[in-house]
């Protein structure tokens, strides 16, 4: 299996766990409070759309603007859909959330792939591939312990 | 002079993180939420980047670990601070930390090893302990 076929088996993996939570929160939405739902949009929106945005940049070769532009469009969307659920408040802290993380993630995409932005040392050129395998990994444990965490604030 | 003590500063201020989690948790039922948020979200954030541009400027060949080891710091310590007050300030926290330990070794590997930007962070750190410490006692 080559690097290329991974990252889309996890991006895949990333999409369809934001749609599920986005699902689950959809039925239970009468019980929130204005501010719950501002906090789960939040932080719901802020680290899937920087996950999404770093496996986009590992995937595709395209220059950096056009990246950033569509992964912001797609950070402020998921953003926009988990704000919708309560109340305009929550929309704007989502949508905030979900274009600082996208642009975020761009940004530490490009670092990971070309170390020479940030002046790192040229060791890091012979195992690029290895960094982004690892670093896509982290980014989807991240994602799955922060849902773990706002399913648990179900329940508290 | 400080380069070679990188080491004590990184104890040093997680000695003062430490001491300030004691002091807020005396008076913790009398801070409301709204400046627990606050107060989570300032402390996560910037002892999150203090730990990771030290960590970066003492390891700069382990780019990879040093970020994650900041990242696992920086959400442990927005977490504990929010753990105080309520369970969306753990929330808030948790992801303020999460991000600024992401982008903490990224700038401490832009600044080329210059003493005084460290100099500037510290400063900044210990600023934002003491407005913390100023409006938790004024509340």
């Amino acid at each position: 299996m080559n690097i290329t076929q991974f990252l889309i088996i996890l991006f895949i993996a990333n999409g369809m766990l934001g749609l599920s939570f986005y699902f689950v929160m959809y039925k239970k939405r009468k019980l929130f409070t204005d501010r719950f739902g501002m906090v789960m949009a939040m932080v719901g929106s802020g680290i899937l759309s920087f996950n999404l945005a770093m496996m986009l940049f590992f995937m595709f070769p395209f220059n950096l603007s056009t990246l950033a532009i569509i992964s912001t469009l797609v950070g402020g969307s998921i953003g926009i859909m988990y704000g919708a659920l309560v109340r305009f408040q929550s929309l704007l802290g989502g949508f905030s959330q979900g274009t600082l993380g996208a642009i975020m993630g761009t940004m530490f995409g490009a670092v990971v792939e070309n170390p020479a932005l940030c002046g790192l040392p040229a060791s890091y050129f012979t195992d690029v591939e290895k960094t982004m395998i690892l670093f896509s990994l982290f980014g989807t444990g991240l994602v799955m312990t922060t849902f773990g965490l706002l399913f648990y604030s179900l329940r508290v | 002079m400080i380069m070679g003590n990188l080491g004590f500063v990184l104890y040093g201020n997680l000695v003062l993180i430490i001491l300030f989690y004691l002091y807020l948790y005396k008076i913790r039922k009398l801070i409301g939420f709204q400046l627990g948020m606050n107060i989570s979200m300032l402390v996560g954030g910037f002892g999150a980047i203090a730990t990771g541009v030290l960590l970066i400027y003492q390891f700069p060949l382990k780019f990879v670990i040093v970020t994650m080891i900041t990242v696992v710091i920086g959400m442990f310590i927005g977490a504990i601070f929010g753990a105080l007050f309520d369970y969306q300030t753990l929330l808030t926290g948790y992801i303020n930390g999460l991000m600024m330990g992401m982008m903490a070794p990224m700038v401490g590997a832009a600044a080329n090893n210059s003493i005084f930007f460290l100099v500037f962070i510290e400063v900044v750190f210990l600023i934002s302990l003491l407005l913390v410490f100023l409006s938790a006692k004024n509340t």
